[in-house]
């Protein structure tokens, strides 16, 4: 066979052509003896591509069947039996082991040779090496698997639609997937996603759509669909139009992925999110959160608030800067790197329980109580930011001093009353044995003028420890209901003709004002005093003395801060003046006994230490507000409903 | 009480110069004057003395004034009696006024002068003889 084929290529230029083209393809080719069951002729590429040795055809040669690799074998036996029972051609691609253990794919074309004599009794075949291809196949796909898979997991599904046609040139299996359709559902003719497309997203995906086919912009857009089997999902499409693919035919390709588990993942964090920042909102405690920088990053309202600021203000503030006024509990100043936040930015240490008082921007001052967080991220040894949160106690603290302040002035009531009932003893003798000694003396000389001056200072004496008496006795008012205008006009009428007449007495008594159960003489007494500190406030030069009284309804809130008072209605009186004022160090200390601004003999000091024990007697409260240069203003509140009397157990 | 003997008074007070010049003030109108100073020496006098008054400190060691004052009343439910303070209170307890709401006869306030203490003894001695 071999000799006949060279002989003909040596009598043809194009049989010889071919040859070589043969050589070049590597294409093997046989002849195959249905009777014999064995080939009758090949060419050396044959034997080269089974891999058997050069040698020249001679012996019997049952051809790729013993080389027939196990997985293929069965299948390859039965094509040829099939084609040889039928006379028919065959074409196979399959898998043989070469002699050197080499596993090469071969493509076996073959076709029966006419027999005019009957049914064909040889085959005609070529064989190429396809292993190449076959592994390049494999390869391609292999990486189609993969990026399906991928696809797959990420949701992410493409497709092809054709404008002009109206229908999906192509669809990923993973589409089906995503609208929970069977993938061995048909492409159809018009679009079957645009109806599960959710009738609130539908105007924004025609929008898009309209837009890209307009001037080809690119469709990006979430939107929810309704799927068959009633779950609603969010998909995110990406497309655009490819123009001129086939053509003149304008084709969208485009992705959509399911992002129902992120949108879910999203939207849970945004509740727990909204559910944090609506605790810390709700918060009565000021909340700010601090960068590495000591920088304010984030606040609640109530932040804003206790600080008197507004939100804008306080955001991007740091802790050094200079417009916080801060201050310690005893006064000094609180230095910007010291403030909780940046000891904490620096040691990664909380702090608990700071006092500070801040000067908000209306020049008041509030106290806060200071608790500072560290937030680290995972792994770092250095704060990154602190959470601050405070607590306005400058009621808290106000009550507290109020308290301290009557616990002081009732113990110095205790020690007052027990030395004035030791002088009102000494006063005995004193008095009683002068009286006695200035009877038996000329009616007129030097002893008795002393002894008359002994009794003078003996009555001022007396005067003196009635007042620590008055002051230190605070159980004693004889109760009744009384109306506080004629009171008013009475004490003025008391008043008015010893003041200076530079001194303008403004007086209005507001028809609120409710009638209080309290003793006359000692309210009479808390009047005189008050007005007579007044006058001597603005002293010759003069002034205004303005009396105003009024009834208000006292809240928790007010009550709160003043130690003793209860929420209810209240007369309240105030005695203001336009006279020198006080430093704060003297407004804290007035209500103290013996405690006076006035020059030795003018005062004795027990005057607003009387006026004090009168009031809280009488389960009221007294205020003052002051400033040097402007004048004082004392407002006393007493309660127009009757309250157990306050017994604060002092002796006298 | 019998008019045709000195009319005799008890000062009971723990300050001894409190106890002179009530001696001195009540001696110069005429009155004898016995002295105790404290409540257990008020009562052993007034058992022995029968005094027509007594002029009662109330704040007084050993046995106080209140007590006092009801024994005395116990000896004698008629005893006429001043109670006298320099501003006495204790505690919760108002013993002036407490004095006074159990019948004292009269209330001194120290300090006093001459006058108010021989007019306050004059008075009560007077409604005793009318009465």
């Amino acid at each position: 066979m071999n000799e006949s084929l060279v002989a003909i290529g040596e009598s043809l230029g194009i049989e010889a052509a071919l040859l070589q083209a043969q050589k070049l393809a590597r294409l093997g080719y046989y002849r195959w003896s249905k009777s014999r069951q064995q080939l009758i002729g090949c060419n050396d590429e044959y034997r080269e591509l089974l891999g058997l040795p050069p040698a020249p055809f001679t012996a019997r040669s049952p051809g790729v069947e013993p080389l027939l690799h196990c997985d293929d074998r069965e299948r390859v036996l039965h094509a040829h039996r099939a084609a040889e029972a039928g006379g028919l051609p065959m074409q196979l691609e399959f898998r043989i082991v070469r002699a050197d253990g080499e596993v090469r794919y071969l493509r076996d074309y073959s076709q029966p040779e006419p027999n005019p004599g009957g049914p064909p009794e040889t085959w005609f075949g070529t064989v190429q090496d396809i292993t190449d291809l076959k592994e390049r196949e494999e390869e391609l796909r292999q990486s189609r698997a993969a990026l399906d898979q991928a696809a797959r997991l990420a949701k992410l599904a493409h497709y092809r639609w054709s404008i002009s046609e109206n229908r999906y040139l192509e669809l990923s299996d993973t589409f089906f997937e995503i609208m929970g359709l069977p993938i061995e559902r048909p492409l159809m003719a018009g679009d079957y996603v645009d109806p599960m497309v959710h009738p609130d997203d539908r105007a924004r995906l025609i929008q898009q759509r309209t837009a890209a086919e307009a001037d080809g912009r690119q469709i990006d857009l979430e939107y929810r669909i309704v799927r068959p089997d009633g779950e609603t999902r969010y998909l995110h499409e990406i497309a655009e139009i490819k123009r001129g693919e086939v053509g003149a035919e304008e084709v969208y390709f485009g992705t959509v992925q399911d992002i129902s588990e992120q949108k879910r993942i999203e939207s849970e964090l945004r509740e727990s999110e909204e559910r944090h920042r609506s605790v810390v909102a709700a918060m009565a405690d000021g909340v700010v959160l601090q960068d590495r920088e000591g920088a304010i990053r984030a606040a609640n309202a109530s932040a804003a608030r206790i600080l008197g600021l507004t939100a804008d203000q306080i955001m991007g503030r740091t802790s050094m800067d200079p417009r916080w006024r801060a201050i310690r509990e005893d006064g000094e100043p609180f230095p910007g790197d010291s403030h909780p936040s940046m000891l904490t930015l620096q040691s990664g240490e909380p702090c608990r329980d700071v006092i500070m008082g801040i000067y908000r921007p209306d020049g008041t001052l509030g106290w806060i109580s200071i608790n500072t967080h560290p937030m680290f991220h995972p792994g770092e040894q250095h704060c990154h930011a602190v959470v601050c949160s405070f607590t306005e106690v400058t009621d808290r603290r106000r009550a507290e001093a109020e308290l301290r302040q009557s616990q002081k002035l009732q113990s110095i009531g205790t020690l007052a009353g027990g030395i004035a009932h030791e002088l009102n003893n000494l006063l005995v003798p004193i008095i009683g044995l002068t009286e006695l000694t200035i009877e038996k003396l000329p009616e007129r000389g030097k002893n008795r003028t002393n002894l008359n001056n002994v009794l003078v200072a003996a009555e001022r004496a007396r005067l003196l420890v009635q007042n620590i008496l008055a002051f230190s006795r605070r159980d004693t008012p004889n109760r009744q209901s009384i109306k506080i205008e004629p009171l008013i006009d009475e004490v003025l009428s008391i008043v008015r003709p010893v003041l200076s007449t530079t001194i303008d007495i403004r007086h209005k008594i507001d028809r609120s004002t409710p009638d209080i159960p309290a003793d006359a003489a000692l309210i009479h007494q808390v009047l005189i005093n008050l007005m007579s500190n007044a006058a001597a406030a603005m002293g010759l030069k003069g002034g205004l003395l303005d009396i105003a009284v009024s009834g208000v309804d006292l809240a928790q809130s007010f009550c709160r801060s003043r130690a003793g008072l209860v929420p209810g209605r209240y007369a309240r009186i105030r005695v203001s003046d336009s006279g020198h004022g006080m430093d704060e160090e003297t407004q804290r200390r007035i209500f103290e006994p013996f405690f006076t601004t006035k020059k030795t003999g003018d005062g004795t000091g027990m005057g607003l230490s009387v006026v004090h024990g009168i009031v809280s007697a009488h389960n009221g409260a007294i205020d003052v507000e002051s400033e040097v240069g402007r004048g004082t203003a004392f407002t006393v509140y007493f309660p127009a409903f009757t309250l157990p009397l306050r017994n604060d157990g002092a002796l006298g | 009480m019998s008019t045709d003997r000195l009319t005799t008074i008890l000062v009971a007070d723990d300050d001894r110069l409190v106890r002179i010049t009530l001696r001195k003030i009540l001696e110069s109108a005429g009155y004898t004057v016995f002295e105790a100073k404290d409540g257990a020496e008020a009562i052993e006098v007034f058992r022995k003395r029968r005094p027509d008054l007594v002029i009662l400190d109330i704040v007084m060691p050993i046995k106080d004034g209140v007590r006092t004052f009801l024994e005395l009343r116990g000896l004698d439910s008629k005893a006429r009696i001043i109670a006298m303070s320099a501003g006495a209170r204790s505690g919760k307890i108002d013993y002036l006024s407490l004095t006074k709401r159990i019948g004292a006869n009269g209330i001194l306030t120290k300090p006093f002068n001459r006058a108010s203490v021989l007019a306050m003894v004059g008075q009560i001695l007077l409604d005793e003889k009318s009465a």
